[in-house]
């Protein structure tokens, strides 16, 4: 009881230092620029284009990674740091790409194997009509 | 213990809190900026490596330009300058080349994805395009499969409908040579009937033609005797009318007869009564009588009549008197002395007057009596003797008895 009562306070104690040193972060951010909002609008469009492209199914650890990021963005806005509002914003919509072209690719993979194996069977079908 | 409650809470709001602070820092924490490059650099070899480089152009240029800025962050990070910065500032420029090592390295999977992307795209739309083909094939096979099983279903059928057909066949060659069978013994039987029935057709003929022979016969006879009755018949009425006829022949012979007898019997009446008239000579003529009066008892030499002469010719008109239908031709005859045309008028003027005494004095009608004058034509004696020329010298009265 004794141990958890320490721990308790030592990770109160510790948030706090946290939360200080925030607050005081937040006080030295610089404010957010339009082009940097637009950066942000712009992740979060491709980050809905690679879910259109069925990003979830076929690059979801991409998607995860571009919705951290846009959280992370607007987690940084809110405080405000724009530097990392910037950058979230940015690996967002890279990560956002980087799904979408996954997702495509994967796609695409997918509809080959399906395809090769259609066309496996096509030829095995051939192969047995010629037979 | 509500102490507890609420002072567990407020932790619970501060670790929220603070997470999401942190969380950044604790993303970009997972590696070290070193571990993020190496990564970034292994992406971007992926990607050159999956043909980015004609593939995915911009990307690729991308994440060199990243890897590029991060490898400058990381040697300013590095650097004597650096070494004396506060950890803050360490911290931050990490954070900054762990930021753009890691959009190099996402920007390389980016462009590795992007070109394989393209790649597969290529590789999937000649797949398509082969399994377009095949599946072409397919349906060409199936169709032409389709045709040959078809064709196979049809000769199966035709093979089916062949067999069918003989089979139809065989029971019809079956079924014809039991007709013919039927038909032979039908024929055979039919024949036998036949022979009976022509048997009793020619039984019943030749009754028949003896029947009709008989009934011939009796027709024949029958006819025969109608024939001879009719023969007879004929016959006797041939003989009848023969009879009849000779019956009428002889009838009308014996009228005739009879008439010519009662013509000779009036002849002879005639003759008888002509013969008593004095010095008259009478005969038989061919229905006629001649009655010949010598001149010398008639005339004078002046050949006028003598009261002897007048009284003969009163007889003569008392016996044309008895038969009032005959008719009498008066012929004067003289001897042949003299001249013959003296004679011939001699001759004719004693027959005129002998008609006409007879018409004057008897009454007989001038229409019954003619006269004629014949000379020394027909003298009945020679004109060489007296008593000869005497017998010459005659008056005829020819008197008609064919019509009493």
């Amino acid at each position: 009881m004794l141990f958890m009562k320490r721990s308790i306070l030592l990770g109160a104690a510790l948030f706090s230092l946290l939360f200080v040193a925030a607050l005081t972060g937040i006080a030295w951010a610089d404010a957010i620029s339009p082009s940097q909002e637009q950066e942000f609008v712009d992740a979060k469009g491709a980050l809905e284009a690679a879910r259109k492209a069925e990003g979830e199914k076929f690059a979801p650890s991409y998607i995860k990674q571009a919705e951290d990021f846009l959280k992370i963005a607007g987690s940084a806005r809110s405080i405000p740091d724009a530097a990392g509002f910037s950058r979230a914003s940015r690996l967002a919509r890279a990560y956002a790409d980087l799904a979408r072209a996954s997702a495509e690719l994967n796609a695409d993979i997918e509809m080959l194997a399906t395809t090769q194996e259609t066309l496996l069977k096509a030829k095995a079908e051939i192969d047995r009509l010629k037979k | 213990m509500e102490k507890y409650k609420d002072a567990s809470r407020k932790m619970l709001f501060i670790l929220i809190w603070g997470l999401i602070i942190l969380l950044p820092l604790t993303v970009l924490a997972e590696d070290t900026p070193v571990m993020v490059i190496e990564a970034a650099k292994l992406a971007i070899d992926q990607a050159r490596k999956a043909g980015a480089e004609q593939q995915a152009v911009d990307d690729l240029s991308a994440a060199k330009s990243w890897l590029s800025q991060a490898e400058k962050a990381y040697e300013a990070a590095h650097s004597i300058m650096a070494r004396v910065s506060t950890a803050k500032m360490k911290r931050a420029r990490e954070e900054e080349v762990i930021y753009l090592a890691t959009m190099a390295k996402v920007k390389g999977l980016t462009a590795e994805a992007k070109s394989k992307k393209q790649m597969t795209a290529a590789k999937l739309k000649e797949t398509q395009k082969d399994l377009a083909d095949y599946q072409s094939a397919i349906v060409v096979m199936k169709e032409k499969l389709r045709e040959a099983e078809d064709a196979k279903e049809i000769q199966a059928k035709a093979e089916a409908e062949r067999k069918h057909l003989e089979e139809s066949q065989r029971m019809a060659d079956e079924m014809e040579a039991r007709k013919r069978k039927e038909l032979a013994e039908a024929e055979r039987k039919t024949a036998e009937l036949e022979a009976i029935k022509q048997r009793e057709v020619r039984e019943g003929r030749l009754k028949d033609e003896k029947r009709i022979a008989e009934r011939e016969k009796e027709t024949s006879q029958a006819k025969l005797m109608e024939v001879q009755v009719g023969a007879q018949r004929a016959k006797e009425t041939q003989e009848i009318r023969a009879k009849e006829e000779k019956f009428a022949a002889e009838k009308e012979k014996l009228a005739v007869m009879q008439t010519k007898l009662q013509a000779l019997e009036q002849e002879k009446a005639m003759l008888i009564a002509a013969g008593k008239i004095p010095k008259v000579t009478a005969e038989a003529g061919d229905k006629k009588i001649i009655m010949t009066i010598l001149t010398i008892d008639l005339f004078t030499s002046a050949s006028e009549l003598t009261p002897a002469g007048k009284k003969i010719l009163d007889g003569v008109g008392d016996f044309l008197k008895s038969y009032p239908n005959s008719k009498v031709l008066t012929r004067g005859h003289t001897d042949s002395t003299g001249k013959a045309a003296a004679n011939q008028a001699l001759s004719e003027k004693r027959a005129q007057k002998v008609r006409e005494y007879l018409v004057a004095y008897q009454n007989v009608s001038p229409g019954r009596v003619t006269a004629e004058g014949v000379g020394s034509a027909q003298p009945v004696a020679t004109n060489a003797s007296a008593a000869g020329r005497a017998l010459n010298r005659r008056v005829e009265l020819i008197v008609i008895t064919g019509e009493p």
